[in-house]
Parts: C-alpha cells; structure tokens; sequence
C-alpha cells in the first residue's frame, strides 16, 4: 500500500510540475556554477530543440542566468530548474548573442523583472534576425516565444555583483556573430563563453572569421578553471580551443589561398578542408557555409 | 530607358505578375524540377511566344543541389561553344523563377569573350527552378535549368558583411588571371545590394531596395561585357567572365545602381 502511495505521488507530482522526463538536467560545474548541456544536433532536426548550453551562476543574493534556450517552453523548464536550487531572485539574464537557440526563453523570465543584459550591439541584430527567426519557428514547441528586448548594453566590460560573487561581463569585437559577450565569474574563474567557443560541434562563422581569430587568441591569454562552451561539454583545459583555433586558421589560408588563385566560389565550399570532416560533428550543415562566410570576407582583404 | 535593354516597366510588370501567380497557386504541390508555375509568364514577357527555346548542349548550368546560403548561391553558366565571328553568344538571361522578381538580369556578352561562360552569386528566395538562357548570334534561345533548393534568400538579414559593404560602397576589384588564351576576370563591386525584403537594423523599417542594376566592362573603349539587373544579385556583386584580348590597353568598369549612383574605376590589362 505505502509503495502504491509513493507510485500515486511520483505520478502527480509528474503531471503538476516538470516532468521526469522534460526536467532539465543542469550540472554542478564548480560551486555555485551550473550548466546544461545541449544536445549536439541542428535545432530543426532535434527532438526536443535543447540544442544550446545554458547556464546560471548562485550569488548570497541573486541569481545570473547566462542564455535561454530556444523557446518559452525551454525557458520555463530552465526557471524551475533554478527554482530547485533556490529562491534568490533571478536579477539578470544574460544573452551572449542573439540566434534563436539561446535567446527565446527569455519570456520565461519576465515575470521576475530582471535586467536583460546583452551586447551593445544586439538590439540591432535582435531587430533585424528576430522577426525572421520567428517565421521559422511554427511548430507548436515555440509557442509563446516571444522577443524580449535587452535592458542593459554592454560596450566593452562591466561587472555586476550576485552578492559576494562579482561577474564580469566582456562585450567581444566581431567574432562568432558581431555581438558576442562573455561571462567571467571571478570567484571560480570560470568563463561562459557563449558561441565564440564551439566544442565538437562545427564552429558556425556569422561575424568574421579574422575577427574570430583574433578573440581565440586573447581567450587562449585568460587564466581559467572552467570554460563553459556555447555548445558541447565543459572544458578545464585550453585544447578544445587550440583545435578550433586550427580549424579557424586553416581556413582563413586555405580560403586566402584558393582567392589568389581564382578558385571560385562554388570549387572551394565544395573541395577546401573537406578533411576536417571527422574533427567536427554537424561538418555537412556548417563547413560549407563557413567556406562562403569566410570567402565572401577574405576576398575583400 | 535607354532601348538596348529590356524595359525596366516590362520587369516590373513581370514581377507583380508572378507575385500575383504565387499568391494564387500558394500551397500547391512540392516542387518539381521541370514544372513551374510561373515560368510560362516569365517566359511570355522575355521571348516572342513563337521563338522556340532550344535545350541542347550550347551552354551548361551548374548550381548547387541545396544551397548552403540562400543569399550567397553560386550560379555559373558555362558556354560549351567559342566565341567566333560565324555564331557566338550574344545575351544570357538568368531566371529564378519564384523569386519574387524572376529575373536576376541579363548579361550582354561580346565575341571578345571568346568564351562566354559567366558565374555570379544570386539569391533564392524559395525552392525554384534557376534557369540560364542564351541567345547565340543566329537568333536562336538554348537554355539550361536546374532545381534548386533554398529558401529566404531575398529577405534574409543582411549579411556579416553588410557593414563593410556600406563603408566600400562602389569600390570594386579586378581579378586577372591567364589561362591559355583567355584571360578569366572576377569584377567584384562592394554594395549591399539590398532588396527591398530585409529590414533595416537601426530604424527597424524596410530598407529601400538599393542595388546594382546596371555595369558595363569597356576595353578601350570598347564593351566587352554589360550587365542589367535586379535585387537577386547578392550582396557585394561578383561576376566572372572571360576576355581573350588581342593587343595592351585599359580596362574600364562603369557601375550604376538603382539610386542614381555612379561609380567608376578603371585597370590597366595585367597580361598582354
């Protein structure tokens, strides 16, 4: 009978809040760190859609949380997430650039009026990209995903404070997209480093391939414990790093090489690097794509 | 409008015409590479209905399958004919044929291409077949098309490199480069070519459609190759063709866009 009992609450308590099976399964990192990790997969081709990495840092006195998936739902699902940590308030959400797998959960935080903290540069791209975003997002699991305007723009550093627990925020030149910021919590040193560190998954170029290189290296200079990527597992070393380093500076040469010699367009997203192929999951979605990226930059050189 | 090229009111009058066919045809079946709803307007405003379009082998058109970005798809179309005194390809058009202005341009080759192969880089808005017709010397039409898979690419934000593009507005390249006896040039032109789709950043309204539709390649005075055109030519137009010069001289490259601009800049020939 007792055992009856606790089947009869394990099922309520399933139906009432989130589900066994939809909760989502955020990881301790370091104290006070926590991280989800996203499936490794395209968005569109994801069963449930939980494709970016999210995380949320505790203070004594307020909660920071760094992305927001891609949809109200997500975003729920990662405010109870925070909700079974603890009940500090949820002061700052924080976008560390504007595509659609790390920014619509927003509307799941409203309610608790924190500041949306974002790169000087994002409401432009949130302008231009959002309305866009939402024409491809029909399916029934977006529903309620609705564009949330940042508060608070961030133009080179700044630093809030969660309570004994101070956070920089780093606003990066264009790199991954032309609006990426970075997360430094000083305490644990560890760094969130939004899309301009992919792991696994195929680095996506939206800003400038040069410029990319350029933040790698100085990201390479920091001095941290943890580096929480945009997507893929966290990593407490800098080799992840050093390999889309490699990834990056090869194509730049290889891209630089094949304008000198007239390749065109179409020869080099179908022949440059094709060898990289097994370093990188999601290669056949993206590696193209970043040749024409890269192309259409380093042509005007 | 000067009368060497097609009438600007005739591409218009094509564009809403085929808007107005999309509308009513909206949701009808997938796509097939050969049937096309639209392609028989476009074609009734491009040619006499009694002038036969002929698929044989006098050019050849290689397009992506799917495209990687629907604003960026290489288009190249390749002549399998030279460029001789007897037959030579005068004019080659590029269609898309649901894009919401069809026609990407028209490209007026010359004989001193000596070959008249051409690739560019256009936008696709939905999955559509992209046609390339030339008209050779006798009069008569010969085209290839191809299906291609892509979607969004008129009305897609602009790119990564729309800042730059603004900042370098009307400055070009010239790429040369010998190969046996023709020399294969890339024309770069650094503009946003914007659409009229995409929305402007900064104010949050539409950007006015402002882009490339007119250039001319002048060697020695003489044109080698012109281009007229629309908001299907992607950001920062790029266009390859090939030119078999037959003495020294200067290459000269004449820009017109779509607000009144004027841009030119001129090169001396890199080979003899």
């Amino acid at each position: 009978m007792k055992h009856f009992a606790l089947v009869w609450l394990f099922m309520t308590s399933c139906s009432h809040y989130a589900c066994a099976g939809d909760a989502l399964n955020f990881v301790e990192v370091t104290e006070g760190v926590f991280m989800f990790e996203g499936e490794i997969k395209d968005i569109f081709a994801s069963k449930k859609g939980m494709v970016s990495n999210v995380a949320f840092i505790l203070g004594k006195e307020a909660v920071a949380v760094v992305d927001t998936g891609a949809s109200f739902k997500q975003g729920k699902l990662i405010h109870e997430a925070i909700r079974r940590q603890t009940q500090l308030p949820i002061k700052y959400v924080i976008n560390t650039h504007v595509h659609l797998d790390h920014i619509f959960g927003n509307q799941a935080f409203v309610a608790d009026a924190p500041e949306f903290i974002a790169h000087k540069n994002f409401p432009q791209e949130l302008a231009a990209k959002g309305p866009y975003y939402q024409t491809r997002m029909q399916a029934a699991e977006f529903a309620g995903s609705a564009i949330v305007e940042a508060t608070r723009l961030i133009s080179k550093t700044e630093t809030i404070n969660l309570g004994d627990r101070p956070i920089r925020l780093i606003a990066a030149e264009r790199a991954h997209t032309n609006h990426d910021l970075m997360v430094f919590d000083i305490n644990t040193a560890t760094l969130i480093a939004g899309d301009l560190v992919f792991v696994d998954h195929c680095p996506v170029i939206d800003g400038s391939l040069s410029g990319w290189l350029a933040v790698l290296a100085n990201i390479q200079k920091l001095n941290f414990s943890f580096l929480i990527p945009g997507h893929g597992p966290v990593q407490r070393n800098k080799s992840a790093l050093s390999k889309m380093t490699r990834y990056l500076g090869n194509l730049q040469v290889a891209v630089r090489t094949a304008i000198s010699e007239q390749m065109d367009l179409d020869t080099a997203s179908n022949t440059l690097l094709l060898d990289e192929a097994p370093q990188w999951s999601l290669f056949d979605e993206f590696h193209k794509r970043n040749v024409i990226a890269a192309y259409t930059e380093l042509e005007w050189e | 409008m000067k009368s060497r090229y097609p009438s600007w009111r005739t591409m218009f009058a094509l564009c809403s015409a085929v808007l107005l066919a999309s509308e009513l045809h909206a949701g009808g079946a997938a796509p097939q590479q050969s049937k096309s709803e639209n392609w028989p307007i476009i074609r009734a405003n491009l040619f006499a209905a009694d002038r036969e379009i002929y698929s044989d082998d006098t050019i050849s058109l290689r397009t992506p399958i799917r495209a990687d970005n629907a604003a960026i798809v290489p288009v190249s179309v390749n002549a399998n004919i030279r460029q001789t005194k007897n037959l030579y390809i005068k004019k080659i058009y590029l269609v898309v044929d649901n894009n919401p202005s069809p026609v990407v341009g028209v490209f007026t080759m010359s004989q001193q291409n000596g070959l008249a192969s051409i690739s560019t880089r256009i936008r696709v808005n939905a999955y559509s077949n992209v046609r390339a017709i030339a008209e050779t010397s006798d009069g008569k039409l010969h085209m290839a098309a191809n299906f291609v898979k892509a979607s969004g690419g008129c009305s897609a934000p602009a790119g990564s490199n729309n800042e730059e593009a603004i900042k370098r507005r009307g400055r070009m390249k010239l790429r040369q480069q010998q190969q046996d006896d023709l020399v294969q040039m890339q024309l770069l032109i650094s503009h946003p070519n914007y659409s009229g789709l995409q929305i402007d950043q900064l104010s949050r309204q539409w950007i006015p459609a402002d882009y490339v539709n007119e250039f001319r390649v002048l060697f020695d005075k003489e044109e080698i190759i012109s281009f007229v055109g629309g908001i299907s030519i992607s950001e920062n137009p790029s266009i390859r063709f090939n030119f078999k010069p037959d003495k020294k001289g200067e290459l000269l490259v004449d820009v017109k866009d779509s607000q009144g601009r004027e841009y030119r800049q001129s090169w001396a020939l890199a080979t003899p």
